[in-house]
């Protein structure tokens, strides 16, 4: 609270302060900070000496020592700052800095009181320190209250009054919602008791939709929310929004912050994970799509720069949103103030990229991998003797195939397992699909169809990863952007399955399949492929029924990079084989031959009968099969894969790579920097993200519930009580009261993480509803007021977004085709597109945040667009015609309009002075009666500033 | 903690203005720039250096091998595969040495070689200080602007001219100090080239159309009289509305700002009181419409300059079908056309400069993102260049006449004084009277920089 005070508070403050014990990290170390570090630091040591460390500060520099603790005469510090003449005083006249009488005196305390040194707040373990002790006790109705007036009494400040209900009902509103109340609403309010009115409707607000809506809207800044990549031609990033109602859900339903936290981080990868409660479909893998929303290149000349930039930002939103940490700072240098060194960079840079991406069918996925694990089941129970079956009937349907099944489908791979060349091989190596319609087939296998009197497709002559042939039809939803507009575009989304990630070396590459598919090699995870660069990295192919070795086109380019297989049938009753990867001049061994059986499968023929048995196997796989949900949804989300360690790279310099650095959280926090599992615990090989997030709660729990809390004061009281909301590290603004922040962490994480307790216990207290000086609504809140008061407004929740209104201004490479309505159909400002080459002028006047890194703290701008917004933008004037003509129809006369008007815009009754100001102006015709009076109302600067 | 608290009880506004001597006005002022401040230092310039910048951006990037840096070694080779280890282009389809299709000339007294793709700018060379080697980081348009503009390869920061009026602010309190002359084709990496990053918004672009209404509602939709009205009623409600602090006070200043800009920016928009013999200079009657585009923009430019408007950027005129500076096909037509529509009005615009007597305390930078490879992309296009390009820049400091740095025999890299656009931008700084490590903007907790942790500025083009 102290920065917060006014001007003449402040130096009381200070003065106060120095009769007051000196406290290390709150008024020293941001001194040192400040003036010190750049020539004394972690950089640079001028004189042999380093300030920001215990042992730097007390370092015997050849018989005598910066800081003598308690001794001031014999610290060189003390001589230099306040004794010495102009040539040796520090810092340094040139440097620019200087120190205040007070920084001075509070240096001059510290090393009088014995110099001692503190770790970092920010990481410290949360301390409750119980309610404190103030004298006017009977004021406070919670524990947080006594903290604010604690701080309040030793300032010596007076307290402010209790707010009038209209001004706290039309505060809680923007807060919770973002909305001001309706005419309705504020009866409903009014009519409840006066001693319970309030929390009636704080409850009443976090059970809207709308709750998640505005609360989701304060992390989509966190997260750099987009609906497009950026770059040249601004391409979209398909169905991005069903992030965004994600968050919203997630924040309705109250879902634990620590859940959603583990569900962004590793959401693919959680077991189990948590479904949606009407639907079922599985939620946690939408949380994934957090990873996927920054800025990409569609033809990257340098594709391991790229993926090194696109790394540093995820780390960097990761950092700021989650631990309030600048970790991107670490990536050319170790961190100059914060415990987190260049390697403990690249261990989460290994721990962010092992994974690739997909299209997720999240609607279909867990009902599909049902059936998935009831057809494996099902075939070990019973496909043996149905596969013995079909090749009894095949073979009396042909008299002059001899022999067992067996000696006609030998697996040639068997040669060759030993073999270096060969990359991958189906049976020996990892694969993860992109759904259900995967299984892992074993050589000699059968391919069962669902139908009986033909009961198979193929029998396997090799071992492989294949896509059922019964799965076809899978489609999407047609809410979802399905079709890609990159060259990748046969319709992956849950039928493909990736391989392990491998280092290329140049040699070509042959995959032996069977089908018609399509393979694409995203070398360091370029997926935005377009543009004639990188076509090598897929590959189309048709085998005509065959097995066959397929080259893909060289990669040779790309020697030294990463990649894996990515592998889908193309067309609808494609289904494909994939079984092994071998790279060489040549393949390493032959393709396996169509087998008699397999001949005898091209040529229909009359089999006999099937027993009872059959039947029973068919008929049970058909039921499963029915069951599958062929449409779903889609959504961005990661797709995980094995762990692969990053190089370390010299100065963030792509090409001076040195030793992988094991994947693992940051050491600080972690005990030592453990490295992170290569296996789940079913034995699966993982990227390490799952344990990632287990050791963010291990870890740093405290600083996670630190940054949280923060943040909804800062939503709460325009300001947090840690300033900088984003950086909670040493160079971050001193919490102005750390006992009351890490009070409400621990009751953070004691209510189970939960937001509405938060928020309700906050808005419900005697502080939160205290006179305040106005604050600016935010872009959002401005616009969905204009809708509100306009009877505009659309208020229902979730959904694609509203196409972009363009304005002859807007212009430039990727400009959409499409225009969209100028009042956005009515809809809340959260669901308008947020295209990043286009964001939305309306919006951008008032501090919309440009989305390319975590934006905790909005500016709040002030400036004459703002103005010529609100008087001449064609949106405003037209709701304001929607608001007048609405207002003119409800109303009998122009004292009850004035009225209504009033207590819709402003929450609050007209004064007479007000209403002769409005009687006339309405009195003289040319001003366009009530279409102009409600333009002016919303030019009202109340109308944008809230008490 | 509460920032916003006035810990004594809140007034309404028209309780404060009764009893605060002051009033209206003292507020008015305080407030104007309020917001995230932290870390600004007022920077004026000392006499004699720039004052403001003309930024004329030429956008996909000129070839430096047909323009400003001559290359015998091309017509000598031509047809033959570069002797040198080139790295891997946006196409990657760059064949053998292709020769300039101009002849290069010596240009006034210090016979600087420019080729006839500039006969207008080369009688001027004189004037010039041209940087032959100038390197971005990036092969890529949008990076590469984004560098260009901010300093960085990335969307979202502040870009040159937010850095300027942050750091500067306006000279004339009725017009924003920072004009992009939207000729038509805004660069790849859109209208974020132009943005005003993690600044305050007040620093972003003003981007004027070249046709049609200047900016986003400039113009009023109510006529004068009934727009004066309602804001007359706006004016007497805010006066006794129930919200009031600086904050208040200033988006009430900046209300009768923009009143006033409606009239301000259509004024110093309207050329049509110039000579005859000016709109000639600046090519307004060319037959060429791109000319005229570029020619208008240019007199607008000298008009804003006048003016007080602290940064001006023009972007380039869109040339039928083909694509500003980018010829990865048919570079004869294509930079031939380009240079056409910029050639006549630049000249002009630098005579206009020295003939108004703002040359002195005028910067003018001329470059684009990269320059182009001097081996043909398909059989006569060129592909992009990082690693060496032209440059000149001219006015307010500016050594008159010089050549600095120089490429290889082919014109692929550069062999003596690599500079990058963080030298240019400390140059730029510089030339203003400002160090580029000195302006500074306070964000995530650093001390954020145009110049990043880089920048050195180029000493050979400064005149003392």
């Amino acid at each position: 609270m102290r920065v917060a005070l006014s001007a003449l508070l402040v130096v009381l403050a200070v003065l106060q302060r120095v009769e007051e014990p000196v406290d290390f990290l709150r008024d020293v170390r941001p001194i040192l900070a400040e003036n010190c570090f750049v020539c004394h630091g972690p950089d640079d040591r001028k004189g042999g000496l380093r300030l920001d460390t215990k042992a730097g500060v007390l370092k015997d520099l050849g018989g005598y020592a910066a800081v003598v603790p308690g001794d001031l005469e014999e610290s060189e510090m003390w001589w230099r700052i306040a004794k010495a003449g102009t040539a040796d005083r520090m810092p340094p006249h040139d440097s620019g800095k200087s120190l205040s009488t007070e920084e001075v005196a509070v240096l001059r305390q510290w090393i009088e009181s014995g110099a001692e040194w503190q770790e970092h707040w920010g990481f410290a373990p949360l301390r409750d320190f119980g309610a404190p002790e103030v004298r006017n006790f009977r004021w406070a109705q919670d524990v947080m209250d006594a903290y604010f007036l604690g701080e309040l009494e030793a300032g010596g400040a007076s307290l402010p009054s209790d707010a009038s209900d209209s001004v706290w009902l039309r505060r809680v509103f923007f807060d919770v919602i973002g909305l001001p109340p309706t005419l309705q609403e504020r009866a409903e309010f009014f009519a409840q008791p006066v001693e319970h009115r309030r929390a009636w409707q704080v409850d009443s607000l976090l059970d809207s939709p709308h709750f998640g809506e505005r609360w989701a809207r304060h992390w989509l800044d966190l997260v750099r929310y987009s609906g497009t990549w950026g770059h040249e031609f601004d391409i979209e990033i398909p169905n991005a929004w069903e992030y965004r109602d994600w968050v919203v859900r997630g924040f309705n339903a109250d879902v634990s912050w620590k859940r959603l936290v583990e569900e962004q981080v590793a959401g693919d990868i959680l077991d189990p994970p948590r479904l949606n409660i009407e639907e079922g479909w599985n939620e946690s893998i939408l949380g994934t799509g957090f990873w996927l929303l920054g800025e990409e290149v569609h033809a990257p000349v340098d594709l391991e720069k790229d993926l090194a930039d696109r790394t540093a930002n995820k780390l960097d939103v990761m950092g700021k949103s989650i631990l309030g940490m600048t970790l991107a700072c670490a990536r050319c240098h170790d961190h100059k103030f914060d415990p987190v060194s260049s390697r403990d960079y690249y261990a989460l840079s290994g721990l962010v990229q092992s994974a690739s991406s997909r299209q997720v069918r999240f609607q279909s996925l867990e009902k599909n991998k049902d059936i998935r694990r009831a057809l494996d089941v099902l075939k070990t129970e019973q496909g043996g003797l149905a596969r013995a079956e079909a090749l009894e009937r095949l073979r009396k349907s042909r008299q002059d195939i001899g022999g067992s099944e067996e000696e006609h489908v030998e697996d040639p791979r068997d040669i060759a397992l030993s073999e270096m060349s060969l990359m991958w091989a189906a049976g020996r190596d990892a694969w993860w699909p992109d759904g259900g319609s995967y299984f892992l087939g074993k050589v000699g296998e059968a391919l069962f169809t669902t139908d009986a009197a033909w009961p198979v497709h193929h029998f396997l002559p090799v071992d492989a990863v294949v896509h059922d042939p019964d799965w076809q039809g899978l489609r999407p939803a047609t809410k979802s952007r399905a079709v890609s507009i990159t060259n990748l575009n046969w319709g992956s989304e849950g039928r493909t399955f990736r391989t392990p990630t491998v280092v290329l070396d140049g040699e070509p590459l042959w995959y032996l399949v069977r089908g018609k598919g399509a393979a694409f090699a995203p070398v360091e995870h370029h997926r935005l492929v377009r543009g004639p660069l990188h076509l090598n990295t897929f590959h189309l192919f048709d085998t005509q029924g065959k097995w066959e070795w397929v080259q893909h086109p060289s990669l040779q380019d790309y020697e030294g990079m990463r990649a894996h297989f990515e592998f889908c049938p193309r067309g609808e009753g494609e289904w494909i084989g994939v079984a092994a990867i071998a790279k060489g001049e040549k393949p390493p061994f032959p393709a396996p031959s169509q087998g008699p059986f397999n001949q005898l499968l091209n040529t229909p023929r009359a089999l006999e009968e099937p027993s009872s048995r059959a039947l029973d196997f068919h008929g049970k796989r058909k039921d499963l099969l029915d069951d599958r949900v062929l449409e779903s949804r889609l959504a961005p989300a990661l797709l995980d894969g094995n762990g692969v360690d990053q190089p370390f790279l010299v100065r963030g310099q792509p090409s001076a790579k040195e030793d992988p650095v094991p994947r693992a959280f940051l050491k600080r926090f972690a005990g030592g920097g453990e490295a992170t599992p290569s296996e789940l615990p079913n034995g699966h090989p993982t990227s390490g993200r799952l344990h990632l997030a287990e050791a963010l709660f291990r870890d740093s729990e405290a600083l996670i519930a630190r940054v949280f809390v923060n943040r909804v004061w800062h939503h709460l009281f325009g300001a947090g009580i840690v300033k900088t909301t984003d950086n909670f590290g040493t160079l971050g603004s001193f919490p102005s009261n750390p006992n009351l922040l890490d009070h409400l962490a621990l009751g953070f994480i004691e209510s189970g993480w939960s937001l509405k307790s938060l928020i309700r216990r906050i808005a419900l207290s005697r502080t939160y509803g205290l006179e305040r000086g106005p604050r600016r609504l935010d872009a959002e809140a401005i616009r969905d007021s204009i809708l509100t008061v306009s009877g505009g407004l659309d208020r229902a929740v979730g959904g694609p977004p509203v196409k972009v209104h363009l304005t002859d201004f807007m212009v430039g490479r990727g400009r959409p085709s499409a225009n969209g309505p100028l009042d956005g159909a009515g809809r809340r400002s959260l669901y308008l597109e947020v295209r990043r080459n286009f964001l939305i002028p309306f919006l951008l006047v008032w501090d919309f945040p440009q989305p390319s890194t975590s934006m905790g703290r909005r500016s709040v701008s002030n400036i004459p667009a703002q103005a010529l917004a609100l008087m001449n933008d064609p949106f405003v004037i037209q709701q304001a015609n929607l608001w007048s003509g609405r207002i003119l129809e409800t109303y009998p006369d122009d004292a009850a309009r004035i009225e209504a008007v009033w207590l819709e815009a402003y929450g609050r009754r007209p004064a007479a002075d007000e209403l002769d100001f409005c009687f006339d102006f309405l009195a003289e015709p040319a001003n366009g009666g009530w279409q102009g009076l409600c333009h002016a109302l919303y030019n009202v600067k109340e109308f944008v500033y809230v008490p | 903690m509460f920032p916003e608290r006035t810990f004594c009880n809140p007034l309404s506004r028209r309780e404060m203005l009764l009893r605060t001597a002051c009033g209206f006005g003292a507020f008015a002022f305080r407030g104007l720039n309020p917001g995230n401040m932290q870390g600004r230092e007022t920077l004026s310039s000392p006499p004699g250096l720039a004052k403001r910048v003309l930024f004329l951006y030429m956008d996909g990037g000129v070839s430096q091998v047909d323009s400003f840096d001559p290359k015998p070694k091309l017509d000598a080779e031509h047809g033959q595969p570069i002797p040198l280890e080139v790295p891997r282009t946006q196409f990657d389809d760059v064949g053998t040495l292709l020769k300039s299709p101009w002849a290069f000339r010596p240009g006034g007294e210090s016979g600087i070689p420019v080729s006839d793709l500039f006969p207008n700018i080369r009688d001027r060379v004189d004037d010039l200080a041209v940087i032959r080697s100038m390197t971005s980081q990036f092969p890529e348009h949008t990076f590469a602007n984004y560098f260009l503009h901010t300093g960085t390869g990335f969307q979202g920061r502040p870009s040159m001219g937010a850095w300027w009026s942050y750091g500067l602010g306006t000279e004339n309190q009725n017009l924003p100090g920072y004009i992009v002359l939207d000729g038509g084709l805004i660069p790849p990496g859109g209208l974020d080239c132009f943005g005003s990053g993690f600044l305050p918004a007040e620093n972003q672009a003003t981007v004027l159309q070249s046709s049609g209404s200047l900016i986003p509602n400039i113009q009023p939709l109510d006529s004068e009289d009934i727009q004066n009205r309602k804001l007359d009623l706006v004016r007497s409600l805010d006066g006794v509305g129930m919200v009031s602090g600086p904050r208040v006070e200033a988006s009430i200043a900046n209300q009768e700002k923009a009143f006033r800009m409606q009239a301000a920016l259509p004024q110093v928009a309207d050329i049509s009181g110039e000579s005859d013999t000016v709109k000639k200079m600046y090519g307004l009657e060319s037959d060429f419409e791109p000319e005229r585009i570029y020619g208008t923009q240019c007199l607008l430019a000298r008009r804003l300059l006048e003016q007080g408007v602290r940064f001006v950027q023009l972007t380039c005129p869109a040339i039928g079908a083909l694509d500003r500076w980018d010829q990865h096909t048919d570079l004869k037509d294509g930079h031939a056309k380009n240079a056409r529509a910029v050639d006549r009005p630049i000249a002009a615009l630098l005579d206009d400069l020295k003939g108004t007597g703002l040359w002195e305390d005028t910067l003018v930078v001329w470059t684009g993102e990269f320059g182009r490879t001097p081996m043909a992309q398909g059989s006569d296009g060129r592909d992009h260049n990082p690693h060496g390009f032209s440059m000149w820049m001219a006015g307010a400091g500016v050594k008159k006449g010089v050549v600095v740095g120089e490429t290889d025999e082919y014109g692929y890299f550069v062999v003596d004084k690599p500079f990058e656009i963080h030298d240019l931008h400390a140059t730029m700084l510089h030339l203003m009277g400002v160090d580029h490590k000195r302006l500074t903007y306070r964000f995530d907790s650093r001390d954020m920089r145009l110049t990043d942790v880089h920048g050195h500025v180029i000493k050979e083009v400064l005149e003392s």
